[in-house]
């Protein structure tokens, strides 16, 4: 049994005490101590009255306004992280059977010509191919060529090479010509028919040396990191070939079938910021997604941004890019002169920006400005500040600032028409989809 | 919260379910502005969903929440202060007026109380609330407030000392349970 304590602990650890914040062991002796000190007694006793006060108190009932549109923001935000782990499995699949397929075809020819280049030093690749297959063959330096050189006369008897048939049987240079001839095209014709099977004609792993399949790698990976803001956007948009090809390169070069989803994934939050185009994103899967996700690209830095202030966010300068509303409308022109080759794309696609709630300089021009305006006004002004506010965020695509502000016109002006209005543009946010919202 | 971040969409309104009254109870004490409290609220849910790949499973997901709640009191504040629209007491109190089914529930004691607490100094109330309301620790309130321990410890003191006395003075004792005298 550990000794109590002797002297008054601080009045520090009698809190920690007080809220369960001391070891089991320490809070023992405390305990004992108090037991008999009336000073820390009354210490303890204090903090316990007051928080005996505040639980006797019971808690305000939260409201039930704004809580269907929150959940129905939570739900979208849900479904997004669905298909994106979705997309992320899908793709983590494609690499890792990509990556078999091309390892499996650029490994067995080097390991191949190694071992024949041991038996033959001087045959040609092709060749030896073959002839590694041969259990009984000699190997012995020049006895390959001679076995040509006999080969060629067997099958051209009217004009003998000079040392043709010496020293060996016919029937074993029969069997060498056997076992040689019809494979001497094998591994070529093999390796085309398995080419074909990798769709793109120009990327045959085999033919390329590794510094081209490594470059060509690089390319492909930062292709499928563009393609995968379409990922994002659309769930299941990625085109398949496309993306197997890419992340299976990639794997290729990193040394892993794993490594290329990973290294996908790891690309992904790196490129969905810079948004480059995505060729394969739909309209419909633009609408689908949530403004505020795009918007708030890095995450880390929209948490910190909107707890700098709504302020700082409202009278945001313009991003170089824009509302992905635009960018799905837009027709293919190269809007803030900002266009990104995608490697694999056959044709150059325009980029579009990707930054959702970022909409024309006009209209974030009038949120400062109302914002600055709120301040101070007050009464009907105020309400259609307010309200003008609620409509500038909806059109703009800002979900959950639309939802907010749209809340507060009807909290401080309930019942009037204003807030009529807001509350349908907020219900109607929550429950439609955001691009449709302007429309109303 | 490790559920919702892979996509389980029945685990967000089990967060809401779960926390949102007990935030709502602790921007409110904060705010001690109903209406304020609500869009506050509104607005730390909101962040929670906007951010909520940030989360990591290595943080405490009620220190998360209200370090979000806590600074989205903060910065209302904040803005609250520029605005320098009508006193907040006559807000609250009007809103409380206006609300019979909420003036009726509540004892003689919450008013005492939340003007003991709506009393106490800024930092002082920050902590009270994050410890008592949020429950908790005081080494995670040091770090979301960026004060050093002992000193969160010494508000937390001052606080519970503060809220004593005035109890005391409107004839408030509570040793078992908050009775009114």
């Amino acid at each position: 049994m550990t000794p109590p304590v002797s002297t008054h602990p601080h009045d520090d650890r009698l809190l920690e005490l007080a809220y369960g914040e001391v070891p089991a062991s320490e809070a023992r002796r405390l305990r004992q101590h108090v037991d008999g000190c009336p000073r820390c007694r009354s210490v303890l006793d204090g903090i316990a009255e007051v928080r005996s006060a505040l639980r006797s108190v019971p808690a305000e009932r939260p409201p039930i306004r704004g809580l269907d549109s929150l959940l129905a923001y939570g739900e979208q935000a849900a479904a997004r992280a669905r298909s994106r782990r979705g997309g992320l499995r899908i793709l983590g699949i494609l690499s890792a059977a990509a990556a078999l397929a091309v390892v499996w075809l650029v490994l067995p020819a080097p390991q191949k010509q190694a071992k024949s280049v041991a038996q033959v030093p001087a045959a040609p690749a092709s060749d030896t191919l073959a002839r590694a297959d041969v259990p009984r063959a000699p190997a012995q330096g020049s006895s390959a060529r001679d076995e040509a050189d006999r080969e060629r006369a067997m099958k051209a008897p009217a004009s003998p090479p000079a040392a043709a048939v010496v020293g060996k049987g016919g029937r074993a240079v029969l069997e060498e010509s056997r076992a040689s001839a019809p494979r001497v095209g094998e591994p070529e014709a093999k390796q085309k028919e398995l080419a074909k099977l990798d769709a793109p004609a120009d990327r045959r792993p085999s033919a390329l040396p590794p510094e081209q399949v490594r470059a060509d790698d690089i390319a492909a990976d930062r292709s499928v990191a563009r393609l995968n803001v379409s990922g994002q956007l659309g769930g299941a948009s990625i085109s398949a070939p496309r993306t197997a090809g890419g992340a299976g390169a990639s794997s290729v070069a990193g040394a892993g079938t794993v490594a290329g989803a990973e290294a996908f994934a790891a690309k992904k939050s790196a490129t969905v910021g810079q948004a480059p185009a995505a060729e394969a994103r739909s309209a419909e899967a633009m609408r689908t997604e949530d403004p505020a996700k795009v918007a708030a690209a890095p995450l880390n830095e929209a948490l910190a941004k909107s707890e700098r202030g709504r302020a700082s966010a409202d009278a945001e300068p313009a991003s170089p890019a824009g509302s992905l509303h635009q960018a799905a409308s837009a027709p293919s022109g190269t809007k803030d002169g900002a266009p990104a080759p995608v490697a694999l794309a056959p044709k150059v696609v325009p980029v579009q920006p990707m930054r959702v709630g970022m909409g024309s300089p006009e209209k974030r021009a009038r949120l400062a400005e109302i914002r600055r305006q709120l301040e101070t006004t007050k009464g009907d002004e105020r309400k259609a500040l307010l309200l003008e506010r609620c409509e500038i965020d909806a059109s703009l695509q800002r979900g959950p600032d639309a939802v907010l502000h749209c809340s507060i016109v009807g909290r401080e002006f309930p019942g009037t028409p204003e807030a009529k209005r807001a509350a349908e543009i907020a219900r109607g946010f929550s429950v439609q989809l955001p691009a449709e919202v302007p429309e109303r | 919260m490790r559920r919702f971040q892979r996509g389980d969409a029945r685990a967000f309104p089990e967060l809401v379910r779960r926390h949102r009254g007990a935030v709502f109870a602790f921007v409110l004490r904060w705010t001690q502005d109903r209406a304020r409290a609500e869009d506050i609220l509104q607005e730390t849910w909101l962040k929670v969903v906007r951010a909520s790949s940030d989360w990591s499973p290595r943080a405490r997901f009620t220190t998360w929440l209200y370090t979000i709640a806590r600074n989205a009191c903060v910065d209302g504040a904040r803005r609250e202060r520029a605005r320098a629209a009508e006193p907040l007491e006559a807000d609250r109190l009007s809103t409380e007026a206006h609300d019979p089914e909420r003036a009726a529930g509540s004892s003689e004691l919450r008013p005492v109380l939340e003007a003991a607490i709506s009393g106490l100094p800024d930092a002082q109330r920050e902590v009270f609330l994050l410890r008592e309301m949020a429950g908790i620790p005081f080494h995670e309130i040091a770090r979301m407030t960026g004060a050093p321990e002992p000193t969160v410890k010494s508000r937390m003191r001052y606080a519970l000392e503060a809220l004593r006395t005035r109890l005391t003075e409107a004839g408030i004792d509570a040793p078992a349970g908050g009775r009114v005298a």
